[in-house]
């Protein structure tokens, strides 16, 4: 900075602090300015990478995060995301495919120049939507599209460099691997090696890391729901099924790199999110040998496990590894807890599924999480086993969300939290798909329900069938006045007993 | 001590840089954590000598005062949840603002002078007007604004853009 710039009066630290206040594009300009202002701009800069995902699967992304921490960044990083550039890609492809769209090499970077032309510059509004669909595609989609999917999702499709689109992965993976033997020749095993120690000194470096997110994989249910049903509903192509689980498995490689690095650098994040294969409330299993798992867990406060597995398309492949039980033993400082998709009867689990909790002390949880298909059928061991959990940890529970709750035995819920007998502050039950044929194990008695939380937040949750029913159940005199909270998205409704509702 | 702070009518004195004794309500005066400190070490009754403030100018520390005698009501800040609240607006109340209106030099010397007094509001709400005047500009209307030499390497300027590139917000 020159001697007759006044901002040269300030001190380093300060001028770090300002640019924290400034989001990534500006912190991106400042980098620009100059030399001073480009070491400034690190603690701000290691704040908003966690907003970046970082593809663990391509050469390009592994060495830009490598030369980024040779210059100074990693200290400041508190977050990173890692997700597995591949998938986003092959769907793009596969995407273009269902349209009837040439995905070869050069056909998809056209494509992505046209779309590139079209969109300017701009980060428009959802406007832009239409303009990109169009490239390529009718008025019936367009306007299908414009419906269905979310501009920010479309966007991950369409951001991808068209040269990235066909690239050599880090690593590269086999069908008709389980554990190790998913790095099937020697040097595959040498690229894994490699690539878990290089993110391990990364790790390392990282010495104010708490948070590790691996990105929300995409499952075919959710896929299917979101664009291929919108596209192509009849002429569902059939390699589908066989490059969903390739993709997977891509995923849960990335994943055991990660653990392993975590592992192998002793960095222990606080708040760790990353796909299994399969969970079921206090069990996990990966692909990752549960001696890592056990390691990288061992410091975990927060921890969100998304199953890999798409129950609907995907066979579990076979992993030797005997399932991580989350006890108080191997993950001590575990507060909250987030399960999604859960498996389900259904599905049938393997049998190393069914649910006895473990012997010794249960976890101490304040915050619980699960977000799943079914749940058991009332009165089956699934059901029971989730009862035995939840009630393993009622003295600590604050927190807790239930998503999708087909099957609940509700009274033998309830019964967990009676009135003044547990620390339960928030109920949150959600996406109960009134009116459904189970609905009729939702219809629990509104007064118990409320005796079991100070605060219940329905979300999604069809109102005309939750008044009728659970109005006729509130008897008469009973003085709730405000009776239940109703969080439809974005406003929040007040539900007297008289079945009249207030907005806030 | 919470005698000394219910005392709202006490006066007490400070020396800037230049010597120049400034009386102040005590209780403005405390918006600085620093001379809190200070008094309260000092145990709240021998405050009839003048507090010295070596790093602080007359016209610095008059503007700095004003500020704390406009906002000598607030609550005391939360120390807890700084992190993400308070960094993710870069809003100033309409009053900070007009306040702010300064040229740059004394814009900065107010920023020392609430780092070094740490008055933790006011710091933020000069960082944050700082932030606004770089908020949506160019690498280089940033230069003009702060008048500052680009002391990149063509390479290294290209360098970075890479990196920015590859660093994106998703």
């Amino acid at each position: 900075m020159e001697s007759s710039s006044p901002i040269s009066l300030l001190p380093s630290e300060i001028v770090d602090n300002v640019f924290t206040f400034l989001g990534f594009a500006d912190v991106k300009n400042v980098r620009l300015v100059c030399r001073g202002f480009h070491d400034c701009a690190f603690p701000a800069m290691g704040e908003k990478f966690g907003s970046t995902v970082i593809d663990l699967y391509s050469k390009p992304g592994v060495e830009m995060l490598k030369g980024l921490m040779r210059k100074g960044l990693a200290p400041h990083v508190k977050m990173l995301r890692f997700g597995c550039g591949a998938i986003v890609r092959a769907y793009l492809g596969y995407w273009f495919e269902v349209m009837g769209v040439d995905v070869k090499e050069g056909g998809v970077g056209n494509l992505e120049g046209r779309v590139e032309e079209k969109d300017n510059g701009q980060n428009g509004d959802d406007g832009k939507l239409a303009d990109r669909a169009k490239c390529f595609t009718d008025e019936r989609i367009v306007s299908e599209v414009e419906q269905r999917i979310s501009r920010r999702m479309l966007d991950q499709y369409f951001r991808l460099p068209a040269e990235e689109v066909f690239h050599q992965g880090v690593w590269t993976p086999q069908p008709g691997y389980s554990g190790e033997d998913c790095y099937p020749s020697d040097e595959h095993r040498i690229q894994k090696d490699l690539a878990t120690a290089t993110l391990a000194s990364i790790f390392s470096s990282c010495t104010n890391l708490r948070t590790v997110h691996y990105c929300k994989i995409f499952s075919t249910t959710s896929l299917y729901g979101l664009v291929i049903d919108v596209l192509g509903p009849k002429a569902f192509p059939v390699g589908h099924y066989k490059f969903e689980y390739e993709q997977k498995m891509v995923h849960l490689m990335t994943v055991d790199i990660i653990l392993r690095a975590l592992a192998q650098s002793h960095t222990f994040v606080r708040d760790l999110r990353i796909p299994v294969l399969v969970t079921y409330l206090h069990t996990l299993k990966s692909l990752t040998h549960t001696s890592v798992l056990k390691e990288a867990l061992a410091k975990t406060e927060h921890l969100q496990l998304d199953q890999a597995s798409d129950g609907h398309w995907v066979p579990e492949p076979h992993s030797p590894n005997s399932p991580l039980f989350l006890t108080l033993e191997t993950v001590p400082f575990l507060k909250h807890l987030r399960l999604e998709s859960l498996g389900n009867e259904e599905q049938q689990l393997p049998r190393w599924l069914e649910i006895s909790l473990p012997p010794g002390p249960p976890l101490r949880l304040t915050r619980l999480t699960l977000q799943g298909h079914k749940w058991g059928k009332p009165g089956s061991k699934m059901d029971m086993g989730f009862i035995a959990f939840l009630f393993s940890m009622r003295s600590t529970l604050k927190f807790l969300r239930l998503c999708k709750m087909y099957f609940l035995n509700w009274p033998e819920f309830l019964n967990i939290f009676p009135k003044g007998g547990t620390s339960l502050e928030e109920l949150v039950l959600e996406m109960v798909d009134f009116p459904d044929r189970y609905a009729v194990n939702m219809l629990v008695p509104l007064k118990l329900l409320y005796a079991a939380a100070s605060k219940i937040s329905m979300r999604d949750i069809y109102l005309n069938r939750l008044k009728a029913h659970w109005m006729a159940m509130v008897p008469p005199g009973d003085d709730f006045g405000m009776l239940m909270m109703i969080e439809m998205s974005e406003s929040i409704y007040y539900l007297d007993r008289d079945g009249k509702l207030y907005g806030e | 001590m919470a005698s000394a702070s219910t005392d709202a009518a006490k006066v007490i004195k400070v020396t800037t840089s230049d010597g120049i004794d400034i009386t102040v309500d005590r209780q403005v005066a405390e918006r600085s954590i620093l001379i809190k400190n200070l008094l309260e070490d000092l145990g709240g009754e021998s405050t009839d000598e003048p507090i010295p403030i070596p790093n602080v100018n007359e016209a610095v520390m008059k503007k700095v005062l004003e500020w704390c005698e406009h906002h000598k009501a607030d609550p005391p800040a939360s120390q807890d949840d700084d992190s993400d609240s308070r960094k993710k607006s870069t809003d100033i109340e309409e009053w900070d603002q007009k306040f702010m209106q300064v040229d740059q030099e004394m814009l900065f010397e107010i920023i020392l002078a609430a780092n070094y007094l740490d008055i933790k509001a006011l710091l933020d709400v000069g960082c944050k007007t700082v932030a606004n005047m770089i908020k949506g500009k160019s690498p280089d209307e940033i230069r003009k604004t702060f008048n500052i030499q680009n002391d990149f390497t063509p390479e290294e300027e290209d360098q970075i853009r890479r990196e920015n590139e590859w660093a994106e917000d998703r």
